[in-house]
């Protein structure tokens, strides 16, 4: 820090007489010495000058409480993450576990109950495949089933039943054939 | 205190969480994943194969018919009547390409369910919902198409059709030739309901199925509620329970405005068998059944269906009318000598042509007169014709 910043920190105290003895004499003589500082404590004690001047008028009341509101509303908020970053890590963390085993300690009588066991058994149970069991019957005899998918003749046919909705219902179609009359015939059960 | 652990149980999982940075439709599509990764390899290709009748002069042909299945037992694959109804052999070919034989266990053309057991394989199985689906849960259908090639869709449950005793679900998936049998999974991973089928076309009696499929996008479902009551027969009887009401009966209709609009008003009663529940309960032939269990009856098959899948022994609410008179009564059925009533069509030409097998749902229009056969003629019942 420069003697000139310095010599101005020094102004305020000056003016109001708060300064030492060595304080003032050293400002003195580098007032005496820095015209630039001369120039500048002269303005400075000028216009304390002249506000002292002016005539005194009273204020409202709540004046200083809404200069002060309108002051916030003018500043940005402040960064509250930041805020929250800036706090030791250590206390999250700590919490953080804390939370957890009291969590796991109330869910541990409830995690033993069947249901839970199911479903969990349910969630990672990994499906056996099909397999070959030893039977004393003899080898089935196997089917192309190749020629099965490839092969669409009449003689393969794939399933998949027709269903009509009609009058509300759902019905699978009749399918008469030719010359029968639906009335005509006696069905018994 | 209790608060403060309460609060900080809860808020524990939370911290977490942040750390997973996940969007909402990844971690969707992560779930149907991990679902159908644990679901695929309980469903399974069914292949049902006969021997085409012999004509004079012709080589004896093969017909295979396609569909999947689904594990719900270590060795028990669920698939519908329609996949392996008149078939000679059936084979189930899984996931990782073993094949074996499979033998009926029992057969509901009814309700369009089959169960078949594969001794030779040790499968893992699919657990069943323990609530039944309704209108908005989402669906995960799994199947087998051509080649055996997996397919999947995701959808929702659009509506529920409810009739007396049965049901079905209407879904939004798209499904695929091969996949009647599939499976129709909840969002926790169990079996909703078995696959039928996708919306077809009304189609004229008598008239050829078209050849192309039509895009989809409506499927429908067997509920695990229907399932549930065809596994529990299996299971305590050892075979297909059906309820007998006794009654021969055709179908009625007036009609409408226009001439050839004709509604269907009932079951006229033809034929009353002595000492059954029919006539215990009164009905003489010319009487015009009008409801069953507080629901209309429009046609004789649908009361034929609702007999079928009420059971031996249950009781039932009936409205008729004699002489334009109503008259109601309430009885107990009897139970049906044969799983496959004579009243479905199951001649060699219909069960091997796609959409003329056994719907779960009624037939809107009468059938022909069939005889009543034994379930374990099911091969017989491939060299039945009937016109």
């Amino acid at each position: 820090m420069n003697r000139c910043d310095q010599a101005r920190r020094l102004f305020g105290s000056y003016w109001d007489d708060e300064v030492t003895q060595a304080e003032r004499e050293w400002l003195e003589s580098h007032l005496a010495a820095c015209p630039g500082c001369r120039q500048q404590y002269e303005q400075f004690a000028r216009t304390l000058e002249t506000v002292g001047s002016l005539p005194r008028t009273d204020v409202a009341a709540d004046l200083a409480e809404r200069a002060l509101a309108a002051a916030r509303r003018a500043t940005t908020a402040p960064d509250r993450i930041a805020v929250v970053r800036a706090r030791p890590v250590w206390i999250q963390v700590t919490a953080t576990a804390a939370l957890l085993l009291v969590g796991l300690s109330a869910l541990l009588p409830w995690l033993g109950t069947p249901a839970v066991q199911r479903v969990l058994a349910g969630r990672n149970a990994k499906v056996a495949e099909p397999r070959l069991v030893a039977t004393a019957s003899r080898a089935p005899e196997p089917v192309r089933l190749d020629s099965l998918g490839i092969d669409h003749t009449e003689d393969v046919e794939f399933i998949l039943d027709p269903v009509v909705l009609h009058r509300g219902r759902a019905q699978a179609p009749s399918r008469l054939p030719k010359g029968v009359q639906g009335e005509q015939a006696v069905i018994s059960f | 205190m209790f608060a403060l652990l309460v609060s900080v149980a809860l808020v524990a999982p939370l911290a977490a969480a942040p750390a997973r940075a996940q969007s909402t439709l990844s971690a969707i599509e992560e779930d149907v994943e991990r679902i159908a990764r644990r679901a695929r390899p309980c469903v399974l290709t069914v292949i049902a194969q006969r021997s085409t009748p012999v004509r004079p002069g012709a080589p004896r042909r093969t017909a295979n018919r396609v569909g999947s299945g689904v594990a719900v037992t270590t060795n028990g694959v669920l698939t519908t009547a329609s996949v392996v109804l008149g078939a000679e052999h059936v084979y189930v070919v899984t996931d990782n390409h073993l094949q074996v034989e499979a033998r009926v266990v029992g057969m509901d053309p009814v309700r369009n369910l089959a169960l078949l057991r594969a001794d030779d394989l040790e499968l893992s199985s699919l657990p069943l919902a323990n609530k039944p689906g309704g209108s908005g849960d989402w669906v995960i259908a799994m199947g087998s198409s051509y080649r055996a090639s997996p397919t999947q869709s995701v959808g929702t449950v659009a509506l529920r059709f409810e009739e007396p005793g049965t049901s079905l679900l209407q879904l939004t998936n798209e499904v695929y030739p091969g996949n009647s049998g599939g499976a129709a999974l909840n969002s926790r991973g169990e079996l909703l309901g078995l696959v039928q089928g996708e919306l077809g076309a009304p189609e004229a009696p008598g008239q050829r199925e078209r050849a192309e499929r039509r895009p989809g996008g409506m499927s429908f479902a067997i509920p695990i509620d229907v399932i549930v009551p065809f596994l529990d027969d299996l299971a305590k009887y050892q075979r297909v329970r059906h309820g007998l009401f006794g009654v021969s009966t055709r179908g009625a209709f007036v009609n409408g405005a226009d001439p050839s609009d004709r509604i269907p008003i009932g079951a006229l009663v033809e034929a009353v068998q002595p000492g059954g529940p029919a006539s215990r309960l009164g009905l003489k032939k010319g009487d015009l059944i009008v409801a069953f269990n507080g629901e209309r009856v429009e046609y004789p098959e649908q009361l034929a269906r609702w007999v079928a899948v009420a059971g031996p022994g249950a009781t039932i609410s009936l409205v008729w009318v004699r002489d334009e008179i109503k008259q109601e009564g309430r009885t107990k059925l009897d139970e049906a000598p044969s799983a496959i009533p004579s009243w479905m069509s199951v001649d060699s030409s219909s069960s091997l042509s796609a959409g003329s097998g056994p719907g779960g749902m009624a037939a809107d229009a009468p059938r022909d007169r069939r005889p009543s056969r034994a379930p374990r003629e099911n091969s017989q019942l491939a060299d039945t014709t009937s016109r």
